[in-house]
């Protein structure tokens, strides 16, 4: 490995065991960076249009970016991609951990997998080679148990595991994948993918170095790093993100009774600060960081309703939220329980938390009867009922069946009057973020890529007191957290441009890079020559292949929408009443296309903004009726010649 | 003279004594929100919301002895906003 890559990617078939690698040059890392980057860019070359995101044609990848294990903190970050079984449309999701890292060491920069295993397997990537395994054995059992069974078998501690959980074996379409059984590529159904490959787990050991382009001034950038963390991290490190429980809470946009309410009476019995004085046994952290954001809870067999395993680490913010306030649960040790099993099972706590909380309200409306969910009574804030919903869900049994096809599908199952109270943005469940607070967050929610996103995404709280951290992106003025006007707009789409940006590289968005050093850490990483101009496009780069990838499979303007529920009062709290405005949010949605250099209409791209961004090849992947909407002054190409697979040909990226 | 107890979120806690994240501070009586926040030396630019008592509060709100004082920073996705 040199400059931060290691210049192969691994391409499994596991329908036909062949195993081949790619080593695709240089200027395609300069140009994708990795992770979001690059998996847009092969999702979008290998896959045909409208294939079954269960099926073998889909493709599973995992991604490092370039500075996944570079020796700074924050750098412990890689992708999960896939066509989404939830919103249909591209998928990817991100997280920390030592398996990027490691995959890193063991001589690849990514593994693309398409096809189905015969039986369950497993993979084994080590030392620049890679074999297919048998897991039989493993199919079934919960996420530590496959983990530890898996390093005893090949007889290294030191392996990391990524795993598809029990849920991901059952297809649960928002079963996510986890590594080292704490950190969660949670978003998407990357679980379901793995999963319907009979993949359950992907195992990475190597012992190859991560070689900067200037090693010095990387490590010179990492000790002042510590500095800061230490100096200025002392409350994110003690309480996490569960430390803004309490602010959402004060500021009425703590997400409460499935998004009914802003404000939860119980508040403080499931925050950070009870979680800490309570429940928390250790703090973890990921690859080379000091912020130590990781939560770990216990609670001893016999010490309380429910034994909790400290294996499984502890809830984040979205976690307490999705499980607790929205699911008007407020008994903490029930919710650390859910979110052990979470964790057990690999399901996206947002998503299962939005699931349960849609049908305790279907409950309450009498959409659900106690013989649907076979004698359970699913009201609002009851705590076991909650925790017995997740088992129920990861094993796909009674109404954990339909629910585990997301609230999109189950509601389209209990009828019309169950639509409204499924809180999705193009089948991905919201996550734990109001857009009655946040409006531009809200607009944010219907343009991201994958459906529903707060990471990449802004938070308008940002931009309300100071902007001196986004000022190198010329966002100068301060605004308040309800303007949605072209200002806001513009913040979201420099913002959020580097936020792919970010996932693309391997970097974490909670350690206190700024946009500067940023750029530093890939020149001293690469050793190439770039700027924070470069690493912007390549951002876009990856939203605008994504885009074209939804467009591809059907996207349409009108379904980058936000539920109903948002256009109405909020129920409760300081900011009881307030709605978004449905004609702004429009507006606000085409300024954003047009600004990203969309069709302000029909949110297609179009191709001088392809061509700006050096992928001029992407467009052909635009369907004919598309390409015209998006250019009415222009025809579209003719057909017949590559509609897909032109630009570099196929099998090379 | 009149006692408050302050509570600070996020990383507010670094402009209390000692980094501690709750903390009691006497100041006269009359005084308000904001010379609370002066007393403290919390910047207004770092501060995003004040509750007294469990309420959202604006600057010029009276203070009474025994108030429970909450400060919180900006945040930004699941953690303090880093100005």
């Amino acid at each position: 490995m040199s400059n931060g890559y290691c210049g192969r990617i691994l391409r499994i078939d596991l329908t036909s065991g062949r195993i081949s690698v790619e080593t695709p040059d240089d200027a395609f890392y300069r140009a994708a960076l990795g992770g979001r980057g690059l998996i847009a860019h092969y999702l979008l070359k290998d896959l045909a249009p409208g294939i079954d995101p269960l099926g073998p044609d889909n493709e599973f990848i995992l991604a490092t970016g370039v500075l996944t294990g570079a020796p700074v903190a924050g750098s412990g970050r890689s992708s999960i991609g896939a066509k989404s079984p939830l919103s249909g449309g591209y998928g990817d999701a991100e997280a920390g951990g030592y398996f990027g890292p490691e995959l890193k060491r063991a001589g690849f920069d990514a593994v693309v997998i398409r096809g189905r295993a015969e039986r369950p397997v497993y993979l084994w990537v080590h030392d620049g080679s890679a074999e297919i395994r048998d897991a039989s054995h493993l199919w079934g059992r919960k996420a530590h148990d496959v983990q530890e069974a898996i390093r005893a078998e090949l007889g290294d501690r030191g392996i990391r595991v990524a795993q598809c959980g029990p849920a991901g074996e059952k297809k649960v379409r928002f079963a996510c994948v986890s590594n080292d059984v704490t950190h969660f590529y949670g978003r998407g159904g990357m679980g379901a993918v793995m999963g319907s490959k009979n993949l359950r787990a992907v195992a990475a050991r190597g012992g190859a170095a991560y070689e900067p382009a200037d090693p010095e001034r990387l490590k010179e950038m990492a000790r002042a790093m510590s500095r800061q963390i230490a100096e200025n991290e002392r409350g994110f490190t003690d309480l996490g993100t569960t430390g803004i429980v309490a602010s959402l809470n004060a500021a009425g946009g703590l997400p409460t009774r499935n998004f009914r309410d802003g404000s939860f009476e119980g508040a403080a019995k499931i925050d950070g600060t009870t979680l800490r004085d309570t429940l928390l046994v250790g703090r973890e952290t990921c690859y080379a960081c000091a912020v130590r954001c990781k939560r770990v809870v216990e609670v001893k067999e016999g010490r309380g309703r429910y034994a909790v395993d400290p294996h499984y680490g502890g809830p984040e913010y979205e976690t307490l939220a999705a499980l607790g306030s929205l699911c008007g649960v407020d008994d903490l040790e029930a919710v650390c329980k859910a979110n052990e099993l979470c964790a057990a099972y690999v399901l996206d706590t947002i998503s299962t938390g939005v699931a349960i909380a849609f049908a305790m309200e279907s409950y309450e409306k009498g959409l659900l009867t106690k013989e649907d969910t076979d004698g359970l009574d699913l009201r609002f804030g009851n705590a076991e009922a909650m925790v017995e919903m997740v088992e129920r869900i990861a094993n796909r049994r009674g109404l954990g069946d339909l629910l585990a096809e997301g609230v999109a599908r189950a509601a389209e199952e209990l009828g019309p009057r169950a639509r409204p109270l499924a809180m999705h943005v193009r089948r991905q469940e919201i996550p734990m973020h109001e857009p009655r607070l946040k409006m531009g967050l809200g607009v944010g929610y219907t343009v991201s890529p994958t459906g529903a996103d707060h990471c990449h995404n802004i938070h308008d709280t940002m931009f309300v007191k100071r902007v001196d951290a986004v000022k190198p992106l010329g966002i100068l003025e301060t605004m308040p957290v309800d303007d949605l006007s072209p200002r806001k707009i513009r913040a979201l789409k420099r913002f959020t441009d580097l936020r792919h940006t970010i996932n693309s590289l391997g970097l974490c968005q909670f350690v206190g890079w700024d946009y500067n050093q940023q750029v530093e850490l890939v020149r001293a990483a690469t050793g190439w020559n770039t700027s924070l101009l470069e690493l912007s496009l390549a951002g876009e780069r990856a939203a605008n292949l994504a885009r074209v990838f939804n467009v591809r499979e059907g996207l349409r303007a009108e379904d980058d929408r936000l539920p109903k529920r948002f256009f109405e009062g909020l129920g409760n709290g300081p900011i009881a009443g307030t709605k978004v405005n449905p004609r702004l949010a429009e507006e606000g949605k085409g300024e954003y296309y047009a600004m990203m250099g969309w069709d302000r209409t029909s949110g297609v791209p179009s191709r001088a903004k392809l061509a700006e961004l050096g992928i001029e090849w992407a467009a052909a992947h635009l369907p004919r009726e598309a390409a015209e909407r998006g250019h009415p002054d222009r025809r579209p190409a003719p057909a017949g010649k590559g509609r897909r697979g032109t630009g570099a040909p196929r099998g090379k990226p | 003279m009149i006692t408050i107890r302050a509570r600070a979120h996020g990383n507010l806690r670094r402009f209390f004594p000692g980094g501690r994240e709750e903390a009691d501070f006497t100041v006269p009586d009359g005084s308000v929100v904001a010379d609370l926040l002066r007393h403290i030396g919390l910047p207004d630019e770092e501060v995003w919301l004040v509750s007294v008592n469990g309420r959202l509060a604006e600057a010029e709100q009276a203070l009474a002895d025994g108030d429970v004082v909450h400060v919180f920073a900006p945040v930004a996705g699941g953690r303090p906003h880093r100005a």
